[in-house]
């Protein structure tokens, strides 16, 4: 058959490997699919910031929370929350309930680099590894910097947190 | 409705739910039964948009295969201070994206990923204009054969269809999810760079014609017949570029022209007369002569009274290799939009040649019919974009990074 022919549904799966969750060492303890930075204009500088956003499951019996990260290009990692357009580091971390799956996105719950050591533009590969209580930390596959205009949120960079 | 298919694609479905036909008893295996008639029937209903087109090997998707029901060409120019690691940056969303919507998966940070329900055969092909190799002082980089058309005495070229830094051409089986996918791309393109055209093309839809057949154009003629066979070395031959820069090998090279069609002067004529402009027949498509599509051509064979069959100014004849390596891969989508007048239409085609060497293959051609091709009469070019389409990539792999590192 030509090679251009239509591929079947069974080799679906090996297709999508390379955008599959991030691999982790078994046993994978909490897994993350679909993690993506945002570019923009708080980001297209040294020193700027910038939110991380994923789905991140829980595959433990207990609960996990995510605390903080690093990433090469980050001075600082913090989890954060975005309550009536207003932007807050969380009190404790990022709750990750047994089994269950969190979507950190814009507007929401987020991931916040700041302090960036060089830009963040439109597809930048970014590197991040999650620490949390009560799982190892897990290295993320490198992650893209995207334009976005959901839940544009205000930056302040004289922000306190 | 039920069609004797469905009854039995329900029957294989409840086989493999059941695993055999050993359930416990009648009534669960009535319930079996019913559970897998109804996924046979919701799978059948969704096929269209089930279905995926290959897209990582040694050649970019969207050239080697049947022309998707819908398409759209778009051209754009990148930003006066773009350079070659923003291209690559560019390259390297656009890869990811591609990845996920041709799997039917809506992109990271789709603003509205529900519209993603399939794949329906999407292609994503990309290119690169002329002008982008000087832009970028790559002109090392430029393929064999590749450069700016001259201009035809028949052209009447509009400017808003015509060059172009960067071409992604999209194809699919569905218009809502071609445009869900068109937008995702160009949003995500918008950092690099602005669409200075977009052109959108159809064929008819799929379950409307058999498997393989031949396309017609709004002229109504059969238009493709006389292409290399998918698959053959043939095609390899004509299409794909084998030396030259390595992000080209595997690539090939893009005619696209816009033709708008004077279809209210074309119906005037009566059905022979139409016949003998392209040199083949309206319901078969076969040669004049002939009987059907795809025997060969005669151009010797004389009528009764000493005329040639088909004329000396018949599409066809016109149009043929004169020498060996004049031939080409053509690939049309049919355009219709509302005119500039109330009441009037624009019609035509999206008219593509793909050749491994514009120059030596396709040029010639071109020069020959705009000399003379009485078609010329109902058809004007009055759009023209010619690209270097990148060589495939492989999983893990970005898209034409040899060109931008
Ligand atoms: C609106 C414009 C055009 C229309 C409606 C048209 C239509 C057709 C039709 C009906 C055929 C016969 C069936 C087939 O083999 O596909 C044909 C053949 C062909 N056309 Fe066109 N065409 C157009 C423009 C062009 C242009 C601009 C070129 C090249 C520069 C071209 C090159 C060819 C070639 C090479 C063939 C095959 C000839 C052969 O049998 O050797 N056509 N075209
Ligand atoms: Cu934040």
């Amino acid at each position: 058959m030509r090679r251009s022919a239509l591929i079947s549904l069974a080799l679906v799966p090996a297709l999508l490997a390379p955008i599959a969750p991030a691999a982790v060492a078994a046993p994978a303890q909490v897994v993350v699919a679909d993690a993506w930075v945002k570019a923009s204009s708080f980001s297209d500088h040294t020193g700027g910031m910038t939110g991380v956003f994923m789905k991140i499951t829980n595959k433990t019996k207990r609960a996990i929370t995510l605390l903080t990260g690093t990433s090469s290009i980050a001075g600082m990692v913090e989890t954060h929350q975005v309550v009536d357009g207003v932007m807050s580091k969380t009190a404790r971390g990022i709750k990750l309930m047994p089994g269950k799956t969190v979507t950190l996105e814009p507007g929401g719950l987020h991931v916040m680099l700041m302090g960036l050591k060089k830009p963040i533009l439109a597809g930048t590969k970014v590197d991040l590894t999650l620490k949390f209580a009560g799982a190892n930390p897990l290295v993320i596959k490198p992650m893209l910097a995207k334009t976005a205009a959901a839940g544009e949120e205000t930056y302040d960079p004289g922000m306190s947190h | 409705m039920v069609t004797r298919r469905q009854i039995l694609l329900g029957g294989l479905a409840t086989a493999g739910a059941a695993g055999g036909v050993l359930a416990a008893n009648g009534a669960a295996a009535a319930q079996a039964y019913r559970e897998g008639f109804a996924a046979a029937e919701l799978k059948s209903q969704t096929k269209v948009a089930k279905q995926k087109s290959s897209f990582n090997g040694s050649h970019q998707a969207g050239i080697e295969q049947r022309a998707q029901a819908h398409a759209n060409f778009i051209g754009l120019e990148i930003g006066s201070k773009i350079t070659k690691d923003d291209m690559l940056r560019w390259m390297v969303l656009l890869t990811d994206d591609i990845t996920r919507l041709c799997n039917g998966e809506p992109v990271l940070a789709d603003p509205e990923p529900d519209l993603m329900i399939g794949a329906a055969n999407l292609t994503v092909t990309v290119g690169f204009g002329p002008a982008l190799f000087k832009k970028l002082g790559l002109e090392s980089k430029v393929p064999e054969g590749f450069a700016e058309l001259p201009g035809f005495k028949i052209d009447q070229l509009r400017d808003e269809f015509t060059g172009g830094d960067v071409l992604i051409q999209l194809g699919a089986d569905d218009l809502l999810i071609l445009s869900h996918a068109t937008r995702a791309l160009l949003r995500d393109s918008e950092p690099f760079g602005t669409v200075r055209w977009q052109q959108a093309g159809f064929t008819n839809a799929v379950g409307s014609n058999p498997e393989g057949k031949t396309q017609r154009n709004l002229m109504g003629q059969v238009d493709g017949t006389d292409n290399p066979e998918f698959g053959s070395k043939n095609f390899a031959n004509q299409v794909w570029i084998t030396g030259g820069p390595a992000w080209a090998i595997g690539g090939t090279q893009l005619a696209l022209r816009r033709i708008q069609m004077n279809l209210p002067t074309w119906d005037m004529l009566g059905r022979n007369d139409k016949e003998e402009v392209i040199g083949r027949h309206l319901d078969t498509g076969a040669p004049l002569g002939q009987k059907n599509e795809f025997d060969p051509i005669n151009f010797d064979a004389k009528k009764e009274n000493g005329l040639q069959v088909i004329p000396p100014f018949a599409h066809i004849r016109r149009a043929a290799a004169k020498r060996p390596g004049e031939q080409f891969f053509r690939r049309p989508f049919n355009y219709q939009v509302v005119g500039a007048k109330p009441g009037e239409l624009d019609s035509g085609l999206l008219w593509t040649a793909y050749a491994a060497d514009l120059t030596k293959q396709y040029l010639p051609v071109q020069q020959r019919l705009a000399d003379f091709d009485l078609l010329n009469k109902w058809t004007t070019p009055i759009g023209s974009a010619v690209f270097a389409i990148a060589r495939g990539f492989e999983p893990g792999q970005v898209l034409a990074e040899e060109l931008f590192s």
